[in-house]
């Protein structure tokens, strides 16, 4: 078994066992070493590729647990990502410090004394259990900045998205003092290419857990003397089903073994658009083949479709992805094709038995 | 970068200017339509046909990925390789698992050289997805076997020096049983050729009649009688390749261009067919992989072909939205004559090879072992 699958079933087994205080989960991502896990030793953290971000993100996905493993993970890459040696980030990379981040780009903007972050509030993850909030903003041209903020300095208040997970608002009246502001390392794109993968493993982890829950229901239950599977509408919802679930996986993995090659934002993008689709699809076919019992509280599915229906709209909804991709493509042009087909080849084959 | 990532990266640049110093115009669903013995014999010449064919036999030694690469190479040039396609795609394969040594001395070497082409006698008036209801009977002689019956949408007949064809060589309770498979010259005393156009006017499939055709006995491929497993086999190489959601790269090319000028709903529709189409890309190397291992993944395969169909039908609906106010008439341009060769060709990718019900059907049952009764 590869050692990104003994991972991911230690993570099921640990975040399956969450009872839903925060700072157990904090705890738990701690002293497992999870938090530091997508950044360099040389910056602080115990990893440096996204195999094993990806494949704890995924394990949230799939156990739906009450912890905050994207957020403190892409938390710590952020901080790994800027361009400044800064105790205060090398705590989050170390998982010293509780730390989340606003999944959206801000505007930074010059003010009198102080920049100012335009807009807000903004939606942001776990934010009251946390001791930072990292924010990316824009300024001028391109050029990207960390904005650390501290908890005392901002306005949250309590919020929860459509399946009840911490979603608190995070307004900042003040100015952003100097030394709050971070240089970062990397560009827009490959800035939300990151992040995005982490957002769709999560996504993917869902959609392979509720296809599971799916394909189940349908060869017990009975109806009209046999299993609803063996009606042709029935199984063939549940192909489509398993379609999206392929289209979703296969993308993650090869934006994951692309994550050093120029095609890395492409493939990540790609998986976040697929992601999207097996959210959508997979959970509008689970509910359909389970019927009645699915939308109850006594049955796990709609956990995990009220999940997806709400990671599906955060860092940016699916029309965001599918345009950014486009645009892409079409600034490749006609050597879009040649582009992707090297990355391919680059796909090591043992990554291939999955 | 790895060692294999070069050489396909190689391999690919190597075809690409083969193609590029050939004089074609390229076509949607070249592979099907477009049919050009010396382009086929060019790749011959070059190694590209029968690359995994044992050498012995004339074939290159070499893995289904890589001809993974060259496949999708001649496919997004949009190359006329119709001649060979199926020589290379099923016939090479099938040939060296189940084929007699006389057999592939007979024709492996051909096919590699891309001098021999086939055709395969799969349909039947009353078997369509239904291979088990195959009716042609090929009954024993002194020296071989005599072949009557009738074969419909066989592509590229008319370009073909042999049929693959099944037929019926016993009657059983089990319906499966009973196939056998065998070659038939396609200029064999008895065999009638008559085209069958389809809606583009074009003629690129046919009906067989046979009448009491003559085979000799070494023309039987594999055992008597257990074709349908045989088939099963060549009918996940004739599936799982690129050309089941490359067909129709022309038009999402022509997307791409427009992009410069597009609006927002079409660079989100370009991005969402965009993510597939890498997608789908990975997951046919993957196939191909399997099939290296020796692990024909049936069920992947099918997946893949719906998924990849569904895709090329997908990309013709966009191409009409975004690029299809010429469709209407007026001097034809590139883009037009693309989209015109699209709307005749869609329909037909869902069905051939197996429809997507069937496709489905198959995937049901063998990958989410889902049964047709309890």
């Amino acid at each position: 078994m590869s050692d990104e699958r003994l991972l991911a079933e230690a993570a099921e087994g640990i975040l399956g066992e969450l009872d839903g205080e925060p700072s157990d989960a904090w705890r738990s991502l701690q002293d497992n070493g999870w938090v530091g896990v997508a950044v360099a030793p040389s910056a602080g953290g115990q990893g440096g590729t996204l195999v094993e971000a990806t494949a704890l993100a995924r394990a949230v996905g799939k156990t739906a647990a009450p912890a905050p493993v994207v957020e403190a993970i892409g938390a710590a890459w952020l901080a790994g990502a800027a361009d400044s040696q800064d105790a205060r980030l090398e705590r989050v990379v170390r998982g010293e410090t509780r730390a989340t981040y606003i999944p959206r780009l801000l505007e930074l903007e010059a003010g009198a004394d102080a920049s100012r972050l335009g807009g807000g509030p903004w939606p942001t993850p776990w934010a009251r259990h946390s001791d930072a909030i990292l924010g990316v903003a824009r300024v001028g041209e391109g050029a990207l900045r960390l904005v650390y903020l501290e908890p005392e300095r901002v306005e949250i208040s309590e919020g929860a998205n459509i399946a009840g997970e911490p979603r608190d608002r995070v307004g900042l009246s003040g100015g952003v003092p100097a030394d709050c502001e971070i240089p970062l390392r990397c560009a827009e794109d490959e800035l939300l290419a990151t992040l995005g993968l982490l957002h769709a493993s999560r996504q993917v982890g869902a959609v392979e857990h509720v296809h599971a829950l799916s394909v189940d229901y349908a060869r017990e239950r009975e109806q009209f003397g046999r299993p609803i599977g063996s009606f042709q509408a029935v199984a063939h919802a549940l192909v489509r089903q398993l379609e999206l679930v392929e289209l979703s996986r296969t993308a993650l993995r090869a934006a994951v073994c692309l994550e050093d090659s120029p095609q890395f934002v492409d493939a990540a993008f790609a998986a976040r658009v697929a992601a999207n689709d097996a959210a959508g699809g997979c959970s509008r076919i689970a509910h359909q083949t389970l019927g009645a019992i699915g939308v109850t509280q006594e049955h796990s599915l709609a956990g995990f479709t009220l999940r997806l229906a709400a990671w599906r709209q955060e860092l940016y909804p699916p029309r965001f992805w599918e345009q950014r991709l486009g645009e892409r493509v079409g600034r490749a042009g006609a050597c879009w094709w040649e582009h992707i087909g090297d990355g391919i080849d680059r796909i090591p084959q043992a990554s291939r038995a999955e | 970068m790895g060692t294999q990532a070069v050489e396909l990266g190689q391999l690919r640049q190597d075809v690409r200017e083969f193609l590029d110093g050939l004089s074609f115009t390229p076509h949607l669903d070249n592979w099907m339509r477009g049919f050009d013995p010396a382009v086929s014999r060019g790749l011959g010449e070059r190694g590209w046909l029968g690359m995994t064919v044992s050498p012995r036999h004339g074939g290159g030694g070499r893995s289904f990925v890589e001809r993974f690469a060259v496949t999708e190479e001649l496919l997004h040039a949009g190359a006329p390789v119709a001649c060979h396609w199926i020589a290379d795609r099923q016939i090479a394969p099938v040939l060296s698992r189940h084929g007699s040594e006389y057999l592939r001395e007979e024709f492996l070497p051909g096919i590699c050289h891309g001098e021999i082409f086939f055709c395969i006698g799969m349909s039947e008036p009353d078997a369509g997805s239904d291979v088990a209801a195959i009716r042609m009977r090929a009954e024993r002689t002194s020296g071989g076997w005599s072949i009557s019956g009738q074969k419909v949408w066989t592509t590229g007949a008319h370009e073909s020096h042999y049929c693959y064809l099944v037929a019926r060589t016993s009657s059983e309770d089990d319906r499966r049983a009973g196939l056998s498979e065998f070659i038939v010259p396609m200029d064999a005393p008895g065999l009638t050729v008559r085209p069958i156009e389809d809606l583009s006017g074009g003629a690129h499939f046919n009906e067989l009649f046979f009448d009491e055709v003559q085979v000799g006995a070494e023309y039987l491929v594999g055992e008597e009688g257990d074709a349908f497993r045989q088939i099963m086999r060549q009918l996940g190489y004739e599936r799982s390749g690129p050309e089941r959601f490359l067909s129709m790269y022309g038009l999402f090319d022509a997307l791409v261009r427009h992009a410069s000028d597009a609006g927002h709903s079409e660079l989100e529709t370009l991005g969402s067919i965009a993510s597939r189409v890498l997608a789908l890309r990975v997951m046919a190397v993957d196939v191909a992989e399997a099939v290296d291992r020796d692990d024909p993944p049936a069920s992947r395969a099918a997946l893949m072909k719906v998924a990849g169909s569904e895709l090329e039908q997908e990309i013709v609906e966009e191409a009409l939205r975004t690029l299809g106010d010429e469709l209407l008439g007026g001097p034809l341009g590139d883009d037009d004559a693309r989209l015109r060769e699209g709307v005749l060709a869609a329909p037909v990718v869902t069905i051939r090879a197996g429809t997507s019900e069937v496709m489905r059907e198959v995937v049901a049952r063998r990958g989410l072992g889902l049964g047709r009764r309890s």
